[in-house]
């Protein structure tokens, strides 16, 4: 999940470097327009659907907090 | 605050569109996008045609050419028209209000009322809740609802995030009184804490248009504007409407006795289709009971988005037997607001190019 995820975000922002951490911000980072290509590129890629109620700052605020809403909606 | 009508009913609707359109492909290279976040954009939201008015084209020019065409095809008789009520963010002058012009350039009767609203994608809902309330007094049987933007005049070249989708429209809706067998129900919510999540900072009297508002800023996203330009906090109107409007529907159809199933068609204003597509998701309507496809094709009019759905996806016929809307508007104020109504046997729902 945590690959799959680091690619759907560098499928949509190939400008970002990684600095082979994964405990980075995204709240500043990515617009309302990057949100809504990386909410269609994890539908898409990972089969996951994201709630309209789970499109928020809390969620997004970083790559954890995104990864743990995937991680607990992947196994629901 | 939820509102009832027990009178009053759209008995026509005109959709005035620019001839002049612009294609994303065309203006591509202004906002900086990847190949692949171009192509993602064009499917996911819908960046493709949008309509625009020429440099010198106003909101008055589109509304008048859209009277004078229903005049034309004796479609309507001003004389007969009692209230016209015009909503718009993008006003030929600071004063007089845009409907005076409008009044003055046509056969209107004197003995009548116009009303300026300055409201942006809960404009519709805005102007119908004032026609409506309108249509209560004895003396007023038929309103005109004015809806009109002319905003792609006021959207910086490299605002990667507003222009693309922005269009420009104008929407002649008239309403007139009847008894009816249903209540039309209202809803509107306003939060003001949110009024500068949509703004044009300058050209009011906080701040005065001068060579200083002119100056282009790039903010952190790449978005490249001034002062005298449309400014959206696309994070903020993107959390709000994915709030908000779920409740605001899921509670007009509560207050209106109206299961899901029994709403023909759901015309939403329409951001783009990704929202619009999680909308009718989080609300489990058919997406085929939610057009979803004007931004695509003609862009985002602000407020005129609602009548322009009817006018380019339904013909007058569409309505011999009843069909009953649930109409949702939301945007600059923060505004909310939704109209659950019957319509039946329009006298027009038309399209002109102007």
């Amino acid at each position: 999940m945590k690959i799959k995820l680091l690619d759907a975000i560098r499928e949509i922002r190939p400008d970002l470097e990684f600095d082979g951490s994964v405990d980075f911000a995204l709240h500043g980072v990515l617009d309302s327009l990057d949100i809504v290509l990386l909410v269609d590129e994890i539908e898409a890629t990972l089969g996951i659907e994201i709630e309209v109620s789970q499109i928020n700052p809390d969620v997004f605020s970083s790559f954890v907090t995104l990864l743990a809403y995937l991680n607990e909606s992947s196994q629901r | 605050m939820i509102m009832k009508f027990p009178r009053g009913k759209i008995s026509g609707v005109h959709l005035v569109i620019p001839k002049n359109e612009v294609r994303f492909d065309s203006e591509v290279d202004q906002y900086n996008f990847t190949n692949a976040q171009s192509k993602k954009l064009k499917l996911v939201m819908g960046y493709d045609r949008r309509r625009v008015v020429a440099s010198d084209t106003s909101s008055s020019d589109l509304v008048i050419a859209g009277f004078k065409s229903l005049i034309d095809a004796k479609e309507l008789d001003l004389s007969s028209v009692d209230a016209m009520v015009l909503i718009t963010q993008t006003p030929d002058y600071l004063m007089p209000g845009t409907s005076f012009v409008v009044h003055g350039a046509l056969p209107f009767k004197k003995d009548m009322v116009c009303i300026d609203i300055n409201q942006g994608c809960s404009g519709f809902i805005s102007g119908m809740t004032t026609a409506l309330s309108l249509l209560w007094q004895e003396n007023i049987n038929r309103v005109a609802v004015v809806n009109v933007d002319v905003l792609s005049r006021l959207v910086g070249a490299g605002d990667r995030n507003s222009r693309p989708i922005i269009g420009d429209a104008a929407s002649i809706t008239i309403v007139d009184d009847s008894v009816n067998s249903n209540d039309i129900t209202a809803l509107n919510y306003i939060d003001g804490s949110g009024w500068d999540a949509l703004m044009i900072p300058a050209g009011g009297m906080k701040i005065r248009p001068s060579s200083e508002t002119k100056k282009l800023t790039q903010d952190q996203n790449g978005n490249v504007r001034c002062l005298d330009d449309l400014v959206m906090k696309g994070d903020a109107v993107f959390n709000f409407v994915l709030r908000e409007v779920p409740a605001l529907v899921e509670e007009i159809l509560s207050e209106a006795k109206v299961m899901k199933d029994d709403v023909d068609f759901f015309i939403f204003h329409q951001p783009n289709p990704f929202m619009l597509k999680k909308l009718a998701n989080k609300l489990e309507i058919p997406i085929e009971k939610m057009p979803h496809k004007l931004v695509s094709h003609y862009g985002n009019s602000s407020g005129v988005t609602i009548p322009a759905v009817l006018c380019t996806n339904f013909e007058k016929n569409d309505f011999v037997k009843p069909k009953k809307l649930c109409f949702a508007g939301f945007g600059v104020g923060l505004s909310w607001g939704s109209l659950v109504i019957d319509i039946e046997n329009p006298m027009f729902m038309s399209v002109m190019e102007f």
